[in-house]
Parts: C-alpha cells; structure tokens; sequence
C-alpha cells in the first residue's frame, strides 16, 4: 500500500452488541477505516485475527447472565503505531496473565486452548490488561513500519 | 464462508473458501464429522485421508486450527491422516504462529 495520509491521528469507535453477528458489523468497519487510512495490509490482518479472538472469549464467556451488554472497540491509527482498545463490562478477566502455549510440543501432545490469547500476543507489540469502573479493558498495540515516501 | 466435498475412494477433500472465523469453524467442524461419521451413506467408503484445502480461506482464527487439530488426533486414532493442502498465506501464517504448519500441512 501507499504512504499514509495520517498528519495526526484517526479513530473509529464503535459499541458492539454481545453477539457473535455483531462481528461482522465490525469487520466492515474496520475494512473501511484500513482502506480509508491506507494502512498495510498486515496491520489489517492482525486487527482482524485479535479481534476475532478477543471478541469470541467476550462473547463466549465475560457474561454471567442473557442479558444484552455493550462491547466498546475503539481503533486509533497515526503514522507509527495502530491501537486498538476493547472495554466490556462482563467479569474480570485478565488475558494477559493466561499461561504460555508451548507451541514447540507435536501435535497429538499441544493442549488443545489458549491458542487466541497466543495469537493476540504474537500479532500485536504490546497487550495492556486494565480493570477501570468495573470494566475490562485491553489495550493491544501494533507497530507500523515507516509508509513508503 | 463454504464448503466443497470431493471424493475419490477413500480420500475426501474439503475445499474451504472465505473465512474460517467463529463460524465458519463451527461449519468446518460439521463437515469433517460428516464425512468421519456418515461413511455409509451414499456407499461413502470409511475415510483413510481427509484433505482440508485452505487455498481460498481468506482468514483463519484459532476456532478453525481447534477443529482442524482435534480432528486431525481422530484421523490419527483411526489409523489415518487429516491434512491441511495448500494453505493461503493467510491460513498459513496462522498455522505457522501455532506451531502447526509443519505438522498439518502436505509436503508437496
């Protein structure tokens, strides 16, 4: 892709409801807000996959009841870094403290989890946990290489 | 996402294409049970190798590496092979931050 039109900085938020199509409303989103801000494709990718894994255990298992709750993503684009930020109000959770995949193990021995959280922390630079107001917050952290002049 | 079935003996493919998110899992997961399950349908033969192309599986999450290692461990108790083909650089590059490509994925 081309040099980038970011003087400042860009952002997109949007509010989620906790179920699974709403992912799909966010991946157009996102499509957009990559395309619009020409960001590198692989930074697309890695939004796109730790999205995907952080929404799904949002989704899956922050949420103690049926009721509908609001899922905050909020991206933040400049000419260096992509920040990508996800606020729930389901029960504490900190990804960040999960236990390390051993992913040199073969295969009929690797456990069969913990893969998502594995994938959020080999895609991004830096994954921030934070309990604020009795809320999950993770903020990830992806580094973009310098646009082409 | 979708799913194509070829068979040819005992050797069935599945070609995936779109995105293997969440979902598309789930419906991976069904198609792979349905051919470990309903080899007597349709004179299907009992599977000896199931070929899951990635070719056109523009995204791949960890949902669809789960149902691909769970059923490649069935394939391996049944005295056969679950193999992943020619994986997009997308699937690939998922596969590879598993530690699974090397494993999974057909020589050619």
């Amino acid at each position: 892709m081309g040099s980038r039109s970011l003087p400042g900085s860009a952002v997109l938020e949007i509010i989620l409801k906790n179920r699974p199509e709403e992912k799909q409303r966010l991946l157009a989103a996102l499509e957009s807000f990559v395309g619009a801000h020409q960001l590198p494709k692989a930074a697309f990718q890695a939004a796109d996959l730790v999205l995907e894994e952080h929404l799904t255990n949002v989704m899956s298992y922050a949420y103690d009841d049926r009721r509908e709750h609001e899922i905050r993503v909020r991206l933040e684009a400049s000419a260096t870094q992509l920040v990508i930020e996800v606020e729930d109000d389901g029960r504490a959770f900190d990804p960040t403290q999960a236990p390390e995949v051993d992913t040199s193990l073969p295969l009929d021995e690797k456990p069969i989890g913990g893969l998502g959280i594995h994938f959020i922390r080999r895609c991004m630079d830096e994954v921030r946990y934070q309990r604020r107001a009795n809320r999950n917050v993770l903020r990830m952290i992806k580094r973009l290489p310098a646009a082409a002049p | 996402m979708e799913i194509q079935k070829n068979i040819a003996g005992d050797s069935y493919e599945l070609l995936v294409s779109g995105r293997v998110d969440g979902e598309g899992a789930n419906r991976l997961d069904e198609g792979i049970l349905a051919i470990l399950f309903n080899k007597n349908k349709d004179n299907q033969k009992e599977p000896k190798t199931i070929y899951v192309n990635l070719t056109s599986a523009t995204f791949l999450c960890s949902a669809g590496v789960r149902a691909l290692m769970q059923h490649w461990r069935t394939m391996r108790n049944r005295q056969g092979q679950l193999l992943v083909t020619r994986p997009s650089p997308e699937a690939a590059e998922v596969l590879k931050m598993a530690g699974l490509y090397e494993q999974l994925v057909e020589r050619i």
